[in-house]
């Protein structure tokens, strides 16, 4: 009786310092770019992409009873009073499932030599394992190389692959991890051998698209099954995601789709960029492909596809040369 | 002085380049709309055709715009190369199969969705861009 009693209190105890609630087992990051062109148009209504993956977002965060969301939505420059800069993006942190912090900030101004995405983590992380992170990008195409005009209302803020890896790696940094576990990269074209291996030094899996992407963007709410219980392996959960993501554009488009899932591991063991296209030597074990052929324009009859974008502009030039 | 009006005109609306943007997202929807409620197949074939006209003599301006790099010359090219296709497809051009009656609807959805998603899109200059929408608005 006195050993269950102990144990009684040891539980209580236990409850009050640890409790449930305060579990995160995921952890999940969302950039959304919206400074930009993002207007759509379905069954005649218009959308505004990065407002929809944001609503979604915030949705999959409210209900993430186990998990701890940090929300980046990236917004057009604005000022008050004509002249003086206003903070012009939104962050938003979610613990399990509760909104935490909601504020504006601005996405270009460093805070002792840090990103201000990693200053927003540091200030609001904890040291608790989390099993699986997962890092979200939403926007267009990504340049290979830095350029100008990514950004409609920052056009002399250069952007390109570089920016991308440094930002991610400032977050990785801020969370005090080495790598994602998963990486969704929400853009047109971006599924091409150099991105992704350099990518894929910062994650275990990536999904990408080596194609043009609808501007509804792959789906995120399958992110919900995280809060099923259990543990998640990854390998199976990208595919899941991909799969779910590829269904919801199949039923919405009627252009090409090509949503790809990229073992990163296998790939940057035993490939090099190099050796991938065009002969798509790593298709079989390390990229699996969701694909389904435009219903119109000239390949509406092609039956695969290799899962990668070989075309030239996404070659370093230093290797094209 | 068309040129002249037209430089006016594009200057004035970079100002405001995203609402300029959208609205040949929007000039394309309104026409996937009207080809969606018309019920006679000639008719619907009509307002796609006279669409990609229009689209292809606003692209012809911007390609022998003076003041356009080469770059940008590329970009308008590609994107026109697009319409072209398009064109092409609707009418059985080219080596294409013509789009057939019942699949007019689902076309022009396509063709918005293709133009909308598209990397030419994203990535033609603002000014090349409102610059054929202006000729669109002048031969509309």
């Amino acid at each position: 009786v006195k050993f269950r009693l102990i144990l009684f209190h040891c539980i209580v105890f236990a409850g009050i310092l640890f409790p449930a609630e305060d579990i995160i087992k995921n952890r999940v990051i969302h950039l959304i770019h919206g400074d930009g062109d993002y207007l759509y148009h379905e069954n005649g209504e218009s959308y505004y992409s990065d407002e929809e993956v944001l609503s979604l977002a915030l949705e999959n965060a409210r209900i993430g009873i186990n998990s701890e969301y940090y929300i980046f939505h990236f917004r057009p420059k604005r000022t008050f009073l004509i002249f003086f800069p206003g903070e012009e993006s939104d962050f938003y942190h979610f613990r399990n499932g509760k909104l935490l912090t909601s504020r504006k900030y601005f996405r270009y101004d460093p805070i002792d030599g840090h990103s201000a995405e990693w200053s927003l983590i540091n200030e609001n992380v904890t040291s608790d394992y989390v099993e699986n992170n997962i890092i979200l990008y939403y926007g267009h195409e990504i340049p290979l190389q830095e350029e100008y005009g990514y950004n409609a209302s920052f056009p002399e803020v250069p952007f390109g692959l570089k920016s991308l890896t440094g930002r991610v790696s400032e977050i990785l940094d801020a969370l005090n991890k080495i790598k994602f576990d998963l990486f969704v990269l929400s853009t047109c074209s971006n599924g091409s051998p150099e991105f992704i291996f350099e990518l894929g030094k910062l994650a275990e899996y990536i999904i990408a698209s080596p194609g043009d992407l609808h501007l509804s963007q792959m789906n995120s709410r399958y992110l919900q099954r995280l809060e099923d219980g259990g543990s998640i392996l990854m390998s199976a959960f990208a595919l899941q995601f991909a799969s779910r993501a590829f269904e919801i554009l199949r039923t919405k488009t009627l252009t090409e789709i090509a949503v790809s899932v990229y073992n990163t591991k296998d790939l940057l063991n035993k490939y090099n960029p190099e050796n991938i296209c065009p002969g798509n030597t790593a298709k079989n074990e390390a990229v699996t492909v969701f694909f389904r052929p435009s219903r119109f324009g000239k390949n509406k009859d092609r039956l695969v596809h290799s899962g990668w974008n070989c075309s030239e502009k996404n070659i370093l030039s230093d290797r094209s040369e | 002085m068309l040129t002249l009006l037209l430089l006016l005109f594009t200057a004035a609306a970079a100002l405001n380049a995203q609402d300029e943007r959208a609205r040949l997202k929007e000039y394309l929807n309104d026409a996937a709309n009207e080809v969606s409620i018309t019920e006679d197949p000639a008719e619907k074939r009509e307002i796609l055709d006279n669409m990609f006209h229009d689209l292809l003599r606003a692209f012809d301006v911007a390609e022998d715009w003076p003041l356009f790099s080469e770059d940008e010359k590329g970009a308008i090219s590609e994107f026109k190369s697009k319409v072209s296709d398009k064109h092409d497809e609707l009418n059985g051009y080219n080596g294409y199969e013509r789009v057939s009656d019942k699949d007019l609807n689902a076309f022009s959805a396509y063709t918005v969705q293709d133009f909308e998603q598209s990397a030419e899109y994203v990535t033609i200059s603002v000014v090349a861009l409102i610059l054929i929408i202006l000729v669109v608005a002048l031969l509309l």
